[in-house]
């Protein structure tokens, strides 16, 4: 039987940037179990210390929840020998704000990891294009694509200069990186999808093959220039969910039928979040 | 060690080995929760709504969260009876627990092909979904009025020996009305309360956060709704009743049980902690030991009004 309900302890937290909050989780088992990609869904109902009631929810405490929804928060990085998960998520509503109150030592309930994350490529380079909170999930791909000894190129993209994150770290894990800003001041005035056409028309040592998360238009865009090349792409979707185990069917995915062709609904917590670029119906 | 607890209950003639049974829609068709879960370890398993023909359901987004709730607007989304039957119903028998499967549509022709080929089926109950109110058709328009759960009841009960339970809409006049044209027309159970029609409004966006416009309410905002509704049902009928609505705890179900439920369902609950289902049973186990009840079918309806 496969576990789902998992309690790791804040090991830190913080902001990396406005309304953008980090929590480093251990949480062994999900940091060895966890793929580029997959998320989990987090309770932000604060958790006793003294509890260790599977799931974390003290029965008596459970019809008070407050938020009673779990959130989905994509895995960022995982630090497999420090047996650590890292989500980083934009402090967007009631959830997330508790959840970046959080503070090193409290313990947090968690199902995870979830989905169906991205698949690396057996060889060349993995381009990975992320725009605004969608680069978050990148910075682990590159991490196992680079350690899987394939290159791996970062283009991210910012609203500003101000509100770009985690430059270093997708430094660390890139051979090239090329970070776009709509207000300029970074290596690349314009969006993430054109700073990509132009790293594209450069060159990239081959087969290239691409993942992207962020806006729908950015990953539209990505998923057209790919396409109109030959290029493998994957896209991360992102919708509202509840239980993010496959079982509601909430958080419905227009996707084309591989054999039909047809635009039918998936469930992104379990057919995705990420799916082939190339079958997703943009809206 | 105190002496066990009896959790086993009966629904009409269904012998069920606890009281908890998985709601429809909140455990799909078991294969999802079946590698997490041990499904043996439930009263039942009640399937999500299976209508005739595949559906697509309703245009995301799907969800809402409210205070000590959520609000759905699914639409009835799956594959149709012939998948159900081929692939789903045998998995589901083989999990070792009573299987229920609830049944949706548009027309009393469809409510009566479904009942009709689910009679020679292994299934161990039916519930008719006359309470779903996400779709433009069907279900919740029957159910909201006596004479309209009364028509559809009378089309199908001729149709399956199956126990026949109908599932009731708390979105009526008077959910005594509707149990008692379940149960005239020979129904076996009423399964009660369906989601309560609601909204939610991005007052920013000037619209509903529904796509749907509507959806159904659950979880424990409806607790106290259900709890009403449950022990009008159970003083205005002879047949066994189902309670459902916002239960999270072994002690919410107890609540239920002593307002007159035979047996009860736990949905929402189990979105955010799957361990739900099964937990629920485990502390109703707990509740009974503390409180001196040796026998859990002892509570059903031993609620004491002011």
């Amino acid at each position: 039987m496969r576990t789902l309900e998992r309690i790791g302890t804040v090991v830190s937290s913080g902001f990396i940037a406005p309304e953008q909050a980090r929590l480093v989780v251990h949480a062994p088992d999900a940091a060895a179990e966890v793929r580029p990609g997959q998320f989990a869904m987090l309770d932000c109902t604060p958790l006793p210390a003294s509890s260790d009631a599977a799931g974390g929810i003290l029965p008596k405490d459970a019809a008070q929840r407050a938020p009673f929804l779990r959130r989905p928060i994509s895995f960022c990085d995982a630090d497999r020998v420090a047996g650590t998960v890292t989500f980083v998520f934009r402090t967007s509503g009631t959830g997330t704000r508790a959840l970046s109150r959080l503070r090193a030592g409290d313990r947090l309930s968690f199902l995870g990891p979830l989905g169906h994350g991205f698949a690396l490529p057996e060889t060349g380079t993995l381009v990975a294009v992320g725009g605004g909170i969608g680069v978050y999930p990148l910075l682990l791909l590159l991490r196992d694509a680079r350690a899987k000894g394939l290159g791996t190129v970062a283009a991210c993209g910012y609203r500003s200069p101000a509100l770009a994150f985690l430059l270093d770290d997708f430094r660390d894990v890139s051979d090239a990186t090329c970070f776009a800003s709509d207000t300029g001041g970074l290596d690349f005035a314009g969006h993430a999808a054109d700073a990509f056409a132009d790293l594209l028309s450069r060159g990239l040592p081959g087969p290239v093959s691409v993942a992207t998360c962020g806006p729908a238009p950015m990953m539209r865009a990505v998923a057209a220039r790919c396409a109109s090349s030959g290029i493998p792409c994957q896209a991360s979707l992102e919708e509202r969910m509840a239980c993010g185990t496959g079982i509601c069917l909430v958080c419905a995915c227009k996707v084309k039928a591989a054999a039909s062709g047809e635009a039918e609904y998936k469930r992104c917590c379990t057919e995705g979040p990420v799916f082939d670029a190339q079958e997703v119906a943009w809206e | 060690m105190s002496a066990p607890v009896d959790l086993s209950v009966r629904v009409g003639t269904l012998s069920l080995k606890n009281p908890v049974i998985a709601a429809s829609g909140t455990t799909g068709f078991g294969r999802e929760m079946a590698d997490v879960l041990d499904l043996s370890r439930l009263g039942a398993i009640c399937s999500k709504g299976v209508t005739l023909e595949p559906r697509r359901g309703n245009l995301p987004p799907r969800v809402a969260e409210t205070a000590s709730g959520m609000l759905n607007a699914v639409g009835l989304q799956n594959p149709g009876l012939d998948r159900f039957l081929e692939e789903d119903l045998p998995f589901l028998l083989g999990r070792g627990t009573a299987v229920v499967v609830n049944v949706a549509g548009n027309t009393a022709e469809d409510y009566q092909e479904l009942c009709r080929r689910l009679d020679a089926t292994g299934c161990d109950a039916i519930e008719l979904n006359l309470s779903c109110p996400n779709v433009k058709e069907g279900c919740m328009a029957f159910g909201s009025t006596p004479a309209g759960v009364r028509a559809l009841v009378r089309a199908v009960r001729p149709l399956t020996r199956k126990p026949l339970w109908v599932k009731l809409t708390p979105n009526t006049g008077s959910v005594a009305e509707t149990a008692r044209a379940a149960e005239a027309e020979g129904a076996d159970a009423v399964s009660l309360v369906n989601t309560l029609l609601g909204m939610a409004v991005d007052a920013r966006t000037r619209r509903p956060v529904l796509r749907n416009n509507t959806g159904g309410l659950s979880g424990p905002a409806i607790k106290p709704v259900a709890l009403r509704m449950v022990h009008e049902a159970f003083q205005a009928v002879g047949i066994p009743v189902v309670g459902m609505g916002g239960i999270m705890t072994g002690e919410d179900a107890a609540e239920f049980l002593l307002c007159g439920a035979s047996a009860v369902q736990v949905g929402t609950a189990g979105l955010v902690r799957p361990s739900a289902f099964v937990s629920v049973a485990d502390e109703l186990a707990d509740f009974a030991r503390e409180t001196g009840c040796s026998r859990i079918a002892d509570l059903v309806g031993a609620l004491r009004p002011w």
